[in-house]
């Protein structure tokens, strides 16, 4: 069941600059949610951004939606500016998601990728790989390291928080061959997280990213290629095993 | 208040059509909720054989409307009649074949898969897109010629109500139109996206990879009314609106200007129920002004009845 409709915003954080928290109520949504999942939402009344921006749930708590997201662009920049009491308009649950883990599970991710796992940790447990670029990022770090607690292993680029290193230098020292590898993070990563991991692990599983119109299946504006023929992130994703896209 | 309609040899509930290239196969979504307020769907465009669409980027938003590049990535024709036709048999609503009919050679051994499967389609809706015209009259006359013989070819092999979905970008649109009624067509669709493109100023290159694009969205409305307009004062068939509608004030302008029915699209993508939400502001317009049928309203803009 696909629901549109609107919610309260309950909460929202600014995390670090140009990096917010949101809790949107949507009881329909968030009790039939599982993680991998995203949904749309409307950023502004009127017509102008025409589009809903997609978003992968980082959690489903009291009846309410969560997100998290960076300032990326106009529709973002409008959702950065809502208030608590606020009402959006969420298209959801989309697309599907995780399936139950079957084996010991690692959840990878890097900048912005780290939202669905979130949501996977909340239901699964299991460890969390994060990788940022350097300090600016300490603010997210923290407030991740807060509401997972722990499992969590943190990764910069330059050493300056947590290890040296990108998420996938910490999947690999972690992963073991029994492990069942979440990766979530832009395309270049999924590629590489594929690369470097493809063979050591039990499953090897990734969320993709693209644009988005519909996100019910419909305009086929967000196709990826995939051994198996073109498949639409929204729809058919936006969760593929890994060895079936590369 | 009867807001139903008859149209293009269909009878439809509502005068809102899903246009092509927006709704799923996903069957739930045939079915209510989410087909509150629809008279019809569109199906995504089909071509003979199976088309992986266009690489690259394939949509962009700009200001008042999204561009596309999709590249009518789709099943084709046989693929949609074994694996999402039999699915969608239990449905709310009627259902019209978007069948791309770009040339005869593509467009006959298409028409003959439907062909065996006519009951369980409502109508055809023709896709022809209109290819760089060039600037000389005879190429333009081979345009109209090279209509006539694929109106005609899917007449023949077409028994239930037809319609044609026209370029705006065609310099005679209108002599396509009245050719599309000479050889018995049941409805023209006016009309497709318009072409547009979008360069991307961090790459500094064009946003997409064939450059051009087609526009859809609110930018485009007033233009599609114009042609509905234009087209409805030559043409006695049935014309359906189609382009940028966004509104019922959009909608009430069309059956104004002539519209028998109108298509929406992109607006779906903001407000899944917006055909609901439009025939409620319809009923609604038709109350306030008195009316007890939509019929009333087509082509009252023009002083009457068209």
């Amino acid at each position: 069941m696909i629901f549109e409709l609107e919610g309260f915003v309950a909460n929202k954080v600014k995390v670090m600059e140009g990096v917010y928290y949101l809790s949107i109520e949507s009881p329909s949504i968030s009790s039939v949610a599982y993680p991998g999942q995203f949904v749309l939402i409307r950023v502004s009344p009127s017509l102008d951004p025409l589009l809903r921006r997609p978003f992968s749930i980082a959690g489903v708590k009291d009846g309410c939606v969560e997100v998290l997201f960076s300032v990326v662009g106009r529709g973002t920049e409008l959702l950065s500016r809502v208030k608590i009491g606020d009402v959006l308009s969420l298209r959801g649950p989309l697309g599907k998601g995780f399936p139950a883990p079957s084996f010991e599970l690692l959840l990878v991710g890097g900048g912005m990728g780290v939202a669905p796992l979130l949501f996977a940790h909340q239901r699964y447990g299991g460890k969390i790989v994060f990788g940022v670029k350097d300090k600016v990022y300490k603010g997210l770090c923290d407030w991740i390291r807060d509401n997972v607690g722990d499992g969590l292993s943190l990764f910069s680029e330059d050493g300056s928080i947590g290890e040296r290193g990108t998420a996938l230098d910490g999947a690999l020292s972690l992963a073991c061959s029994d492990a069942e590898v979440w990766v979530c993070g832009p395309d270049a990563m999924l590629y590489e997280a594929f690369r470097v991991l493809s063979g050591k692990v039990k499953r090897l599983l990734g969320s993709f990213e693209s644009r988005m119109a519909c996100g019910i299946g419909g305009c086929y504006g967000c196709s990826i290629r995939t051994k198996g023929g073109m498949k639409r992130v929204c729809y058919d994703g936006p969760v593929f095993d890994l060895r079936e896209v590369f | 208040m009867d807001v139903s309609c008859e149209v293009g040899g269909l009878k439809l509930k509502s005068p809102l059509i899903i246009s092509s290239g927006v709704w799923p196969f996903d069957p739930d979504l045939w079915r209510s909720p989410y087909t509150h307020g629809v008279g019809a769907i569109c199906t995504k465009g089909l071509t003979l054989h199976p088309r992986d669409g266009n690489p690259g980027i394939r949509i962009w938003e700009v200001r008042g409307g999204l561009l596309n590049s999709i590249g009518l990535e789709n099943p084709g024709v046989g693929g949609f009649v074994r694996e999402y036709l039999p699915k969608l048999k239990d449905r709310d609503v009627p259902l019209i074949v978007n069948l791309w009919a770009g040339s005869l050679e593509e467009l006959k051994p298409s028409m003959e898969i439907l062909r065996d499967f006519e009951s369980d389609i409502d109508a055809i809706e023709l896709n022809v897109s209109c290819p760089n015209v060039g600037e000389k009259d005879h190429i333009l006359r081979e345009r109209l010629s090279e209509l006539s013989s694929i109106f005609s070819c899917a007449r023949r092999l077409w028994s239930g109500p037809l319609w044609v979905k026209l370029s705006p970008m065609s310099p005679q649109v209108i002599s396509e139109a009245l050719i599309a009624q000479e050889e018995g067509i049941n409805a023209v669709v006016l009309a497709n996206t318009w072409l547009g493109m979008a360069i991307d100023v961090n790459r500094e290159k064009p946003v997409f990879e064939r450059v051009t694009a087609g526009l859809s969205g609110p930018a485009i409305f007033p233009l599609t009314l114009r042609l509905v307009w234009e087209v409805k004062e030559r043409v006695s068939i049935d014309v359906i609106g189609c382009g940028g509608i966004s509104s019922w004030e959009d909608a009430v302008s069309m059956f104004l200007a002539g519209a028998s029915a109108v298509e929406i699209g992109t607006i779906t993508f903001l407000e899944i129920d917006a055909p609901a939400k439009i025939l409620s502001g319809i009923g609604s317009y038709l109350k306030g002004k008195g009316y007890a049928y939509l019929k009333e309203i087509i082509g009252k803009a023009k002083g009457g009845r068209v």
